[in-house]
């Protein structure tokens, strides 16, 4: 009896004094002792104190000062507590696979606890304690945004930019400005693909006949170039970033949208086992994602064939690459997440990426010998837009040197897309690290054959310029002395795809980089 | 009456009887009873009877002579079959890269081993003659594999396998009783299969399961969909239970990790649960 009173007791002291604890009263002194700031702990990331202080809230590098006081956290005991949500194409296999590495390299031992397909946490270890717990949620792009604009996450894996939707609800909900900065880091790169069995016969395919024949307007595979045998159509799950970018890029271009008699699958990987089994099957899945399965090669009217190749994906000379990334929110991560997010950034994550079957984006050559299809097409396009002298002039410019894997594509005007701009960071950082030093770097600037060739000449130059100046500005530090960068300008004398689709223009929009 | 004479004439040539033809014929074939019988002579109550009175022996037990102690120690060594009790472990290579494993611990028949090789490992019984021959897969070319036996006896065997950097191979090992699946799912081109040893019954036992599949040029490419299968029981619904994961594929670092699988609470039962997306597939190809 006198032990429950003496529990009560307690209890109601605990309440009584449970409000000081929790003001979490902290006194951070400098290492020499001569400045001290005391307040109210707000945060502990494992490296900085947020303190609420008389002048308000104050960032302090945990290296520099020494805690006391009851709000000090144990600073042996931290462990970083990192929620990612958002995409399976992330979740399921690269995401992972960059956890698993990233303990690898920093000595750690992993525990995956799995509580179904869709939710898995990754418990980092060292020898004596928990370091730091990934929490990873698999679902779709727009969950991702959702559980970070909710701060239920911490950094959201997506397949593309906020929509107008998401960054309205962002403001609403006081989760700052999503857009504001630089938030989304390209990790990898996929392309979207349409597979079909091995003993498919129909082995590439225009974007348009494949918006015909996923969306049900073709019914038979003679009506986009194969035998006469119904189509059978396995698609992906509606509400995927995904099949958002596959009607965003196929279906709305071409006016079409998806009838009622198509499987979804909500596994990717289901999509390609169906297709794999049934040759009169028609898939829609990515690059890493196709199973047993082949992926057709997407045709232009004019006779170009693009394959979703590592190098095509990689210059984006592919039409559907799709980018995957990580979006991180206008708030400080804690240093784990810092750490892990520039290690999927570091060239060591490439080879984790390429052999998690994705594409990387690690910057590679090819030889001007190796551009012979590109060079047979200008020739065969070549006319009284683009004279013999013209391409004369193009193979002089770029006969003994290679080209950089590194491309640089527009979303309009001089706007780069998403992949371009982590190309400017990547290019920028190798020139900074003194990867070129000694080489002469070429911007070469290349447009559409839309319109007469004066005036793409003079745009494409514009667009080598810009992307100049942008690799300047992000990496102050380059020795111009050691490096040679110049702008150079095409016009559209070397078309990757038929100027007749829109997609085919937007390919042909572009600044390569071939260096000597 | 014909039939009682005959019937009783065959019974005295054959020498038998039943008990009806007892009732008919009884001089046929009962006995004689005793003519005389002799009479239990009567003791006088005032007889003497005299006792012996036997003094015991003292028996020299705790030093028994030397030649028994020496049979007695001999024997304690000597299984059932008579063979000595020394365990011993040999290990060959296999063709396919496996490991032929040839364990005898004649003294401990029907005892759990405990085999572990490059930090899984598995619980065999050992069979009544106490010699245990199992194959492996090798996952690594250093193989080293270690037997704990139930009377705390270690032992190890090592063995170059120069051929185990042909083979794909995803370990998993399931601990606890009512072991998972591992189930690989390929395209009939592709060779491969998944390879089960050891018996898990109880908490401390073990299981592995290995998927093997040998990449070089003369076999065909693909995807191989690696996923779990995990019965949901009344012992792990609410604590979950745990699993270790090894993946040793050619052009990869091999990785090795636990997993813990949370239980779905005590409504599922009954229910197998499948894990499609936590093992990565495993793509072969040539290069």
């Amino acid at each position: 009896m006198q032990l429950l009173w003496r529990s009560i007791w307690a209890a109601a002291l605990l309440c009584a004094f449970g409000v000081s604890a929790l003001a979490n009263d902290v006194r951070l002194t400098s290492r020499d002792g001569g400045i001290e700031i005391e307040g109210t702990l707000l945060t502990y990331d494992g490296e900085f104190f947020r303190v609420d202080t008389i002048y308000g809230p104050l960032t302090l590098d945990g290296e520099g000062v020494t805690c006391d006081g009851p709000g000090c956290p144990d600073l042996n005991a931290f462990v970083a507590n990192i929620r990612m949500s958002g995409t399976n194409r992330m979740a399921e296999v690269l995401v992972p696979a960059l956890i698993q590495a990233f303990a690898m390299r920093n000595g750690l031992t992993v525990t995956r606890e799995v509580a179904s397909d869709r939710q898995s946490t990754f418990v980092l270890n060292d020898k004596d304690r928990v370091k730091a717990r990934f929490s990873l949620s698999s679902g779709t792009t727009a969950e991702g945004y959702a559980d970070l604009i909710a701060e239920e996450a911490d950094i959201a894996l997506v397949l593309r930019e906020p929509n107008k939707d998401e960054v309205a609800m962002a403001r609403v909900a006081s989760s700052g400005d999503l857009l504001k900065g630089r938030r989304a880091r390209v990790v990898a790169l996929d392309g979207i693909v349409a597979v079909a069995a091995l003993g498919q016969p129909l082995r590439s395919i225009s974007l348009k006949d494949m918006a015909a024949a996923v969306s049900g307007e073709a019914k038979h595979w003679s009506d986009i170039g194969g035998p006469d045998v119904p189509i059978v159509r396995h698609l992906p799950d509606p509400a995927s970033g995904l099949y958002e970018a596959f009607v965003d890029h196929v279906l709305k271009p071409n006016g079409l949208s998806v009838a009622t008699e198509a499987t979804h699958h909500t596994l990717l990987q289901d999509v390609a086992d169906h297709v794999a089994d049934d040759t009169f099957a028609i898939g829609i899945t990515t690059l890493s994602e196709i199973g047993n399965t082949l992926p057709m090669k997407v045709a232009g009217t004019c006779g170009f064939e693009t394959n979703a190749t590592l190098s095509a994906l990689r210059a984006e000379d592919y039409p559907l690459t799709l980018p995957l990334m990580l979006y991180t929110p206008a708030r400080r991560l804690p240093l784990m997440a810092r750490e892990f997010l520039e290690f999927t950034q570091d060239p060591a994550a490439d080879l984790i990426i390429r052999r998690a079957g994705f594409v990387d984006q690690a910057i590679t050559k090819t030889r001007f010998d190796d551009q012979g299809d590109r060079l047979a097409h200008a020739i065969s396009q070549a006319g009284p837009e683009v004279s013999l002298e013209n391409l004369q002039g193009m193979v002089a410019a770029l006969r003994d040197r290679d080209r950089l894997s590194t491309t640089f594509r527009f979303t309009g005007g001089t706007r780069l897309d998403v992949q371009s701009q982590e190309n400017v960071i990547r290019l920028a950082r190798a020139l900074e690290t003194g990867v070129f030093n000694g080489r002469d770097l070429l911007l070469a600037g290349f447009s559409d054959g839309d319109g007469p060739a004066g005036p793409n000449l003079s745009l494409s130059l514009k667009r080598a310029r810009s992307v100049l100046s942008l690799l300047k500005e992000a990496a102050p530090d380059v020795d111009l002395d050691r490096v040679t960068i110049q702008p150079a300008a095409f016009g559209e004398a070397l078309p990757m795809a038929c100027d007749d689709t829109e997609w085919g223009r937007a390919i042909n929009r572009r600044v390569e980089v071939w260096v000597k | 009456m014909s039939r009682f004479l005959t019937n009783a004439a065959l019974a005295v040539w054959l020498g038998v009887s039943s008990p009806i033809m007892a009732d008919v014929l009884p001089a046929a074939v009962t006995p004689p009873f005793p003519k005389i019988s002799h009479v239990t002579p009567d003791i006088p109550a005032d007889a003497e009877v005299p006792f012996t009175h036997l003094k015991p022996v003292a028996a020299h037990l705790s030093a028994p002579p030397a030649p028994i102690a020496d049979i007695v120690a001999r024997q304690a060594n000597i299984s059932n079959f008579g063979t000595a009790c020394d365990p011993s472990i040999s290990m060959d290579v296999a063709i396919d890269a496996m490991l032929a494993i040839h364990l005898q611990a004649p003294c401990l028949p029907y005892d759990m081993v405990r085999m572990e090789h490059e930090g899984l490992s598995f619980t065999v019984p050992m069979p009544m003659t106490g010699e245990l021959h199992l194959l492996l897969p090798a996952l690594s070319e250093n193989a080293v594999v270690r037997a704990d036996l139930s009377d705390g006896t270690v032992l190890s065997a090592s063995a170059d396998v120069p051929e185990a950097v042909e083979f794909a191979r995803v370990a998993l090992q399931w601990k606890g009783a009512a072991p998972g699946e591992l189930v690989a799912k390929a395209p009939k081109v592709l060779d491969g299969a998944v390879i089960r040893l050891g018996r898990s019954e109880d908490a401390d036992g073990s299981e592995l399961h290995v998927f093997s599949s040998r990449i070089d040029a003369r076999h065909a490419t693909g995807v191989v969909r690696l996923s779990l299968l995990s019965p949901v029981t009344a012992e792990n619904c609410e604590t979950g239970r745990e699993a270790r994961v090894r993946r040793k594929v050619p052009g990869e670092p091999t990785s090795a990790y636990d997993l813990k699988l949370k239980g779905p609470g005590c409504n599922a039962v009954g229910q197998s649960i499948e894990l499609k997306n936590i093992l990565q597939d495993l793509k072969l190809s040539q290069n």
